[in-house]
C-alpha cells in the first residue's frame, strides 16, 4: 500500500508536475482500491490516472493544497517561476461593462438601443468598442490570487466551467496579488467543481460585479 | 373643340400646372368650392387643339365609413366592426368639390389625373375617376406621371399619358379599410372600458388605438425603460499626455480602452510608471476623407431637418410640399437616393450660380462636372429630392428648408472633403497608447454644407524610435452613462428600420401619439412616454402579443407593397389581416384586466365594473 501511494506520488510529480497533500493522496488511493470490483488487481497505471481524474474534480480548498508563496497580495511585485497548479473559482471579462454583458447572458439585450439617427460613418457609438480582458479568481487551495489576461489567452473564455484546473508556468510577474499572464503561461487541465459551477455562473458573477 | 378635364391634388398644384402648360395665360373661373378654382387654357394634345380645364380636390375626396347601424359608439359590440359593412362616401365639407367635378365632367370627353405620384395620390385619382365616370360613363381616363412641377416634367408627363394604376390604389383601399376596422374596434373597446375603470382621470379622454401609432409609442416606451433600467458602472483607464514644443499638449489614449476593474487597472498603471519612458513605435500617415452626403430621400430629409434645422418632421414635410407645389423642389416623398442617368444635373446646378451665398460654389461644380454620390435605394417612381427652380424670395422656415435642399444637392454633386490623418503609436513598458491628428487638405463639399463639421488637429512631428518622458501618466476614473432618450430623428430611424408606416406617414404617426398625450417631449426635445402611453403598452405587453411591437404592422406594410407590385391579391391580404387582428382583439378583450392592472400603477386603484358595465365594455 505505502509503495503504491509513493509510486503514484512520483508519477504525479514527474508526469503531471503536480504535488498533492499526502493525506488526500492516501485516502484517495484507499478509496479507489475499495471501489475496485474487477476480476484482476488494479494496475498501477490505472491508479495513476484515476487519482489524477479525482484531483481534477476535487475542490482544492477542501483538500487544503498549497503551492504558491504566501503573502503575494501584500507585495508590490514578485517574480514567479516554476509550475503552479491552480483552480479557477470564477471568471469575468473586465474589458466591457458588466451591465451589457449581463443583458446578453440573460437574453434581454435589444439592438434597438444602438439605433440613432446619425449616419454610421460619423456615429460615435453609444458604447465604445470593448477589448476583452479576463480576470480569473483562482486558488491553490490555500492562497487566493487573481490572474489577469495581460496578453490575449486563446484557451480561456468567460464560459469556462468554475472549478477548472489550470497550470501556470514560466517566469511571470505577480503584482498586488495579480498574476500578469500571457498565452504561454497558461495550460487548461480540465475538471470542475460542482458547487462552484452552480454558484459562480456567468450570470451570478456579473450580478455580483455590478 | 375637344374639352379635357384635368384634376390635381390641391389648388396650389392646379394653379402651378395650369401656369406651366399655358405659359402663364390661363383664365380663372370659380367652382362650387371657393378653395378650388378652375383654370382654363388651350393646349395642343393628341395632335388637336383642346380646351383644358384644370381644377383640384383637397386630398382625399372620399372617406371610408361604417353603415349608420354601426356608426354610433354604443350601437354595437366593437368586435362586430371587423366584419361590419363599410362604404366610401364624400364628407359634407367636400361636397362642393364633388359638385364641381360632376359639372365639369359632363362637358368633357377626356379626364387627366394630375394627383401626386405616390400611393395616396393614385388612390385619390381613382376617387376622382369614380365621381366623374358616374356622371359621364364613357369618359376616357389618363394619368399624368411627374416628379416635379417644371415645364420639362409637365411636357414629358402629358406626352406620355398612361392608364392609372389600379394595384397601387387597391393597396391604399386595403390600408384604409384595415385602419378603420382596427382603429375603431380597439379605440372603442379601450376608451369605453378605461373611462369607466378610471373615471377620475380618463372620464373625458379618447384613448385611440392605431396599428402604426402603437408600435411608434412602443419604441418610445422601450427606450425610456432602457434608460430607466440602466445601471451606471465605474471604469478606469490610463491616460498619457505629452508637451508640444510650442504650446499645449497632446493626449494619448490607451489601446485597452477602459477597464471595469480597479485592481486590474492599478496593476497595469503601476507597471507603466515603473519604467515611464515612451518609445515611438510607428508614425502612420494616411489619407482620410469625409464623405459628402448621399442624394436626399424623404426619411433623410425628415431626420436631417429635425437634427440640423430643428424643424420637426411634420412641419418639414408641410413646407417641402408647399415648395414642391410652387415648383421650387422636386416631389418630396421619395424613397430614391440614386439620381437617374437622364436627369440633367448641369442645368439644375446652373440655376443656382447667381446666389450670393452658394452661387460661386455651384459655379465650381460646373467647372469640374457634377459627380453625385448615390445611395442604393430606388422606388422606381421619383428621383431624389432636389431643387428645380432658383429663388431668393422665401422667408423663415420655408427659406431654411429650401436652402437645405439646395446645399444638400450641391454638396452631393461635389467632392468629398480630403484630409490626412496621422497616427502615432507609442509604448511605455509594453503598454500601448496612440494619438491621432488630422490635417484638412481640401474642404470641398464642406464649404457649401455647414451642417457637417470636421475639425483638424495638428500633431507634432515625431520620429519612429524616438523616446521621451511623458508630461503626465494618470489613472482616471469614469462612469458609463445610459443611452439617450429618443430624438424625433431617432424615432424615425426606428420606424424606418422596422417598416412602421411609410416615409409618407412617419411624421403623422408621431404627431398622433403626441396629440393623444401618450408621449411628451423633454426640454431638449427628447421623447418620454406619458403615464397613459406607458400603462397601455405595459398592459398589452402583459397579454403577451406585443401590440406595441412592430412585426404585426410591418407584415401588413410588406403585403401592401406586394399588392402595388401586382404580386398579391387585395382581397386575400384584407381577409388575412382582418382575421389576424380580430383574433388579437378577441384575446385582448378576455385579458382586459391586464390593462387595468398596468394603468393602476400610474392612476391608482381601478373602479370595479358592474356586470352591466362588463357586458357593455367587452
Ligand atoms: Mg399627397
Amino acid at each position: 500500500m505505502l509503495s503504491l501511494v509513493s509510486s503514484v506520488r512520483q508519477w504525479l510529480l514527474q508526469q503531471r508536475k503536480l504535488k498533492v497533500p499526502d493525506d488526500w493522496l492516501e485516502a484517495c488511493v484507499d478509496w479507489i482500491q475499495s471501489e475496485h470490483q474487477g476480476p484482476g488487481p488494479l494496475r498501477t497505471s490505472d491508479v495513476n490516472s484515476l487519482v489524477y481524474e479525482q484531483w481534477l474534480v476535487c475542490d482544492l480548498r477542501e483538500i487544503e493544497a498549497s503551492c504558491l508563496p504566501a503573502n503575494l497580495k501584500q507585495q508590490t511585485k514578485v517574480p514567479l517561476s516554476g509550475i503552479f497548479n491552480l483552480q479557477i473559482n470564477s471568471v469575468v471579462d473586465v474589458g466591457a461593462p458588466f451591465y451589457g454583458q449581463l443583458q446578453k447572458v440573460r437574453g434581454t439585450d435589444n439592438a434597438n438601443v444602438e439605433v440613432t439617427a446619425t449616419q454610421a460613418t460619423q456615429a460615435a457609438r453609444w458604447e465604445p468598442k470593448p477589448s476583452r480582458m479576463l480576470m480569473l479568481s483562482v486558488t491553490d487551495g490555500t492562497h487566493d490570487v487573481k490572474i489577469m489576461e495581460y496578453r490575449p489567452i486563446q484557451c480561456l473564455d468567460v464560459n469556462i466551467t468554475p472549478g477548472t484546473k489550470i497550470q501556470v508556468s514560466g517566469n511571470v510577474f505577480c503584482r498586488l496579488g495579480v498574476i500578469m499572464a500571457q498565452s504561454q503561461n497558461i495550460k487548461v487541465l480540465g475538471g470542475e467543481v460542482d458547487s462552484l459551477a452552480e454558484t459562480n455562473t456567468p450570470e451570478s458573477v456579473l450580478t455580483n460585479a455590478l | 373643340m375637344v374639352r379635357i378635364l384635368n384634376v390635381a391634388e390641391k389648388n396650389d398644384a392646379a394653379k402651378t400646372l395650369a401656369g406651366l402648360m399655358s405659359g402663364g395665360r390661363s383664365r380663372k373661373r370659380e367652382g362650387f368650392s371657393k378653395f378650388n378654382k378652375i383654370y382654363e387654357f388651350d393646349y395642343n394634345l393628341f395632335n388637336q387643339n383642346c380646351t383644358m380645364s384644370m381644377t383640384s380636390v383637397s386630398g382625399h375626396l372620399l372617406g371610408c365609413e361604417f353603415e349608420a347601424s354601426h356608426r354610433k359608439w354604443h350601437s354595437c359590440n366593437p368586435v362586430s366592426l371587423f366584419d361590419a359593412p363599410i362604404h366610401k362616401t364624400c364628407p359634407e365639407n367636400y361636397k362642393d368639390i364633388k359638385r364641381t367635378l360632376e359639372r365639369e365632367a359632363r362637358g368633357c370627353e377626356i379626364l387627366v389625373v394630375w394627383t401626386d405620384c405616390d400611393r395616396e395620390g393614385e388612390n385619390i385619382g381613382f376617387e376622382v375617376i369614380q365621381v366623374c365616370t358616374a356622371v359621364k360613363p364613357n369618359m376616357r381616363v389618363y394619368r399624368a406621371r411627374f416628379s416635379e412641377m417644371t415645364p420639362g416634367a409637365v411636357t414629358r408627363a402629358i406626352a406620355n399619358l398612361q392608364p392609372p394604376d389600379k394595384n397601387v390604389s387597391d393597396a391604399v383601399d386595403v390600408r384604409q379599410e384595415l385602419d378603420l376596422r382596427i382603429g375603431a374596434s380597439f379605440t372603442r373597446f379601450q376608451t369605453m372600458r378605461l373611462q369607466k375603470v378610471f373615471p377620475n382621470v380618463l372620464a373625458d379622454q379618447l384613448i385611440s388605438y392605431g396599428s402604426c401609432q402603437f408600435p411608434t409609442l412602443g419604441f418610445v416606451v422601450e427606450r425610456y425603460k432602457q434608460v430607466q433600467a440602466f445601471i451606471p458602472e465605474p471604469f478606469w483607464k490610463i491616460k498619457v499626455s505629452h508637451d508640444l514644443q510650442d504650446d499645449g499638449f497632446i493626449e494619448f489614449s490607451w489601446r485597452r480602452g477602459r477597464l471595469f476593474d480597479y485592481e486590474a487597472c492599478l496593476v497595469l498603471y503601476e507597471h507603466v510608471i515603473e519604467n515611464p519612458l515612451a518609445t515611438v513605435l510607428e508614425v502612420k500617415k494616411k489619407p482620410k476623407s469625409k464623405w459628402r452626403p448621399v442624394a436626399l430621400d424623404t426619411v433623410e430629409l425628415e431626420k436631417l431637418a429635425s437634427r440640423k434645422l430643428r424643424i420637426n418632421a411634420k412641419e418639414t414635410m408641410k413646407i417641402a410640399e408647399k415648395l414642391y407645389t410652387q415648383g421650387f423642389i422636386s416631389y418630396p416623398r421619395t424613397e430614391t437616393n440614386i439620381f437617374p442617368k437622364d436627369l440633367n444635373l448641369r442645368n439644375l446646378i446652373q440655376q443656382q450660380v447667381n446666389d450670393q451665398d452658394w452661387g460661386e460654389f455651384a459655379g465650381h461644380i460646373l467647372e469640374d462636372g457634377p459627380n453625385p454620390r448615390n445611395g442604393n435605394k430606388t422606388d422606381q417612381a421619383h428621383p431624389p429630392i432636389h431643387p428645380t427652380k432658383y429663388t431668393n424670395g422665401l422667408q423663415g422656415n420655408e427659406k431654411r428648408v429650401y436652402e437645405f435642399v439646395v446645399r444638400h444637392f450641391l454638396a452631393c454633386c461635389s467632392k468629398d472633403a480630403q484630409g490626412q490623418e496621422t497616427t502615432v503609436d507609442i509604448s511605455i513598458n509594453d503598454e500601448y497608447f496612440s494619438a491621432s491628428g488630422l490635417m484638412i487638405i481640401a474642404r470641398n463639399y464642406l464649404d457649401v454644407y455647414p451642417y457637417d463639421k470636421w475639425t483638424g488637429k495638428i500633431l507634432p512631428t515625431m520620429e519612429e524610435g524616438a523616446q521621451f518622458t511623458p508630461r503626465t501618466i494618470e489613472m482616471n476614473q469614469g462612469e458609463t452613462s445610459a443611452p439617450s432618450l429618443l430624438t424625433e430623428a431617432d424615432l424615425i430611424s426606428l420606424m424606418d428600420k422596422h417598416g412602421i408606416g411609410t416615409d409618407a406617414t412617419h411624421a403623422e404617426h408621431i404627431e398622433t401619439i403626441k396629440a393623444r398625450l401618450y408621449v411628451g417631449l423633454t426640454n431638449d426635445q427628447k421623447f418620454i412616454p406619458g403615464e397613459l402611453g406607458m400603462g397601455l403598452v405595459e398592459g398589452y405587453d402583459a397579454m403577451g402579443f406585443h401590440m406595441s411591437k412592430p412585426h404585426l404592422r410591418a407584415e401588413l406594410e410588406n403585403d401592401l407593397k406586394l399588392i402595388c407590385e401586382g404580386k398579391k391579391n387585395r382581397d386575400v391580404v384584407l381577409a388575412d389581416q382582418i382575421r389576424k387582428y380580430k383574433e388579437v382583439f378577441v384575446e385582448a378583450c378576455t385579458q382586459a384586466e391586464k390593462i387595468d392592472t398596468a394603468l393602476a400603477e400610474h392612476f391608482g386603484a381601478p373602479q370595479q365594473l358592474s356586470n352591466q358595465d362588463l357586458l357593455q365594455a367587452t
